[in-house]
């Protein structure tokens, strides 16, 4: 694809901790704020990615290889097969292993995520805390998030009261 | 009724969240150091009522609902009540300041009474009229048939075309409008689908130019007798899916998409259209082609029932090609296969004679092959 070609291009990203990751610029362009950084010409040299340290800026890197040529552009124009579908499959499959992580990793990869600007990594680690808080009660969202209930009684009663739709 | 009471009281004997050792799982010591605009993404993700909800988790939790993007799913799940439904729409619409993230209400049912279905029809205008939906970046929507005369589409809203800010549009069951304002102008919407819509020919080429960045159009469906002609013009497209295009007999042009790389067609012969495709310098993947679509034009070469009218000329540009056919059309498929002598991937729907397909077949594609590879 045109863009791999183009791509060919390396970036230097270092991480805080003093690792350096060579990367193909269509890889590190993933990241929107990367991008960004590339566009307005800031990165001739090494991008330093502050607040993320190797390991978890390895596993980016590993998740932006395995998207790069996928999600290039939108939706349907952005595969290069008549069966897009079986694609989108296997790395709903790949997603599902690499987010087998435990909590804190899954934490620093959503802080990484929203600071480098992938959506699709960001929808991805966030996902957990979603499926939590949907289809849950209240009491078990607040456990599961360590959230104490600091409303008076009269205050939450308020606020069920002002969006009644949503608690019914 | 049962599920309402539960619903509403701290449910401490429901199932709690669980890792895959059993163990209780909590996130809330790391989740609740996250930031705002963090915590804002995740709940514009959540259905509809789970956001609204969060806001009486806690008092860090009040204002995040207002501030993040709005997602609106007007299904089941947001009332059981199809017509209280609207209200709670309406509501969402005047409580949240806005920016919307997505809009998405299948089936939209209005009352069949005529006086409270003017009051509805207002409603849903209103809805795309509120200043929630001022930066929408997803529509969805689908209508029922109108109550009080079966068989009619319903109107589409006029307020929708005001939404200028759009990414992904799709308007099901609906009817266009018969004039369009020339103004009107989608200056980022990139993937448009039209389902079971009644569009004219004029209103269909003004809703095209006004998408300047179009990349992917799917059409299905698109039904009246009155409209036997629809022409694809766009500078930016670069995938086109068209699926039993008129209910009747018509042709759908495509006349001039300098960037077009896919032509899909997902039904082949389900409707009886006729594609021809004049202008499409980039086109590289396309199918599948079928012994049942009648007639198909592509370049200058003419498919009927899959056999090629003229092996003179060739496609350079095709690279992935889909064919459904069946053992008897095993000819037809080695003239198509000439049509396209730079083909990179070829896929293969088989319709009968499965057996009898693949053992001629790997003897044709290899001869077919080594032919273009020789030619090459």
């Amino acid at each position: 694809m045109a863009t791999r070609e183009a791509g060919k291009k390396m970036i230097m990203l270092k991480s805080p901790d003093g690792m350096e990751f060579e990367v193909e610029e269509a890889v590190a362009m993933e990241s929107q704020t990367i991008r960004k950084m590339i566009e307005d010409d800031c990165a001739d040299t090494a991008i330093l990615i502050p607040n993320i340290n190797s390991k978890i800026l390895s596993r980016v890197i590993e998740y932006c290889n395995k998207h790069v040529p996928t999600t290039g552009a939108t939706g349907a124009a952005a595969s290069d097969t008549v069966a897009p579908a079986a694609l989108a499959e296997d790395l709903k499959i790949w997603d599902a292993e690499f987010i087998k992580v435990n909590r804190a990793t899954r934490f620093n990869l959503i802080q990484a995520a929203s600071y480098l600007n992938i959506k699709g990594l960001l929808d991805l680690t966030s996902q957990t805390t979603i499926d939590t808080i949907s289809d849950n009660s209240l009491e078990e969202i607040r456990s599961f998030l360590s959230t104490k209930n600091d409303y008076l009684p009269e205050e939450e009663q308020t606020i069920r009261r002002e969006n009644q739709w949503a608690f019914q | 009724m049962k599920r309402k009471k539960k619903a509403a009281e701290p449910a401490a004997k429901r199932r709690r969240p669980r890792d895959r050792d059993g163990e209780l799982v909590g996130d809330g010591d790391l989740i609740s150091k996250l930031p705002d605009d963090i915590l804002g993404t995740i709940i514009s993700l959540l259905p509809t009522k789970d956001g609204a909800r969060t806001q009486a988790i806690a008092r860090r939790w009040r204002p995040l609902w207002r501030s993040s993007a709005l997602n609106i799913h007007g299904a089941h799940s947001l009332c059981s009540n199809a017509f209280k439904c609207f209200s709670i729409v309406s509501r969402i619409l005047a409580d949240h300041p806005g920016p919307a993230r997505r809009f998405h209400f299948h089936h939209i049912r209005l009352h069949k009474h005529k006086k409270r279905h003017a009051e509805e029809a207002a409603q849903v205008d209103n809805w795309f009229h509120s200043r929630a939906l001022d930066k929408l970046q997803e529509l969805d929507i689908s209508f029922e048939f109108l109550g009080y005369e079966p068989r009619k589409l319903y109107p589409l809203p006029p307020s929708v075309f005001r939404l200028a800010s759009l990414l992904v549009a799709t308007f099901s069951f609906c009817e266009f409008p018969s004039q369009i304002a020339p103004s009107l102008s989608f200056p980022t919407l990139k993937q448009l689908t039209l389902f079971r819509v009644f569009i004219c020919e004029d209103v269909f080429r003004r809703v095209l130019s006004a998408c300047n960045v179009l990349e992917s159009l799917e059409l299905t469906d698109i039904c009246d007798a009155n409209c036997s002609r629809l022409g694809i013009s766009s500078k930016s497209l670069r995938s086109v899916s068209l699926c039993a295009c008129f209910s009747g007999k018509g042709e759908l042009f495509i006349e001039d998409a300098p960037l077009l790389e896919r032509l899909l067609l997902p039904c082949p012969g389900a409707g009886s259209d006729t594609v021809r495709v004049i202008k499409a310098p980039k086109l590289e993947i396309l199918g599948p082609l079928s012994p049942c679509i009648p007639e198909i034009e592509i370049a200058n070469i003419f498919f009927k029932s899959l056999i090629p009218t003229s092996l003179n000329n060739t496609i350079d540009t095709m690279k992935a090609l889909a064919l459904e056919f069946s053992a008897t059309d095993l000819n037809a498929v080695i003239d198509v296969l000439r049509c396209f002598p730079c083909l990179e991937k070829l896929h293969v729907i088989v319709r009968e004679g499965t057996q009898r397909v693949l053992a001629l077949g790997a003897k044709v594609m290899e001869h077919v092959a080594s032919e273009a590879y020789r030619a090459s």
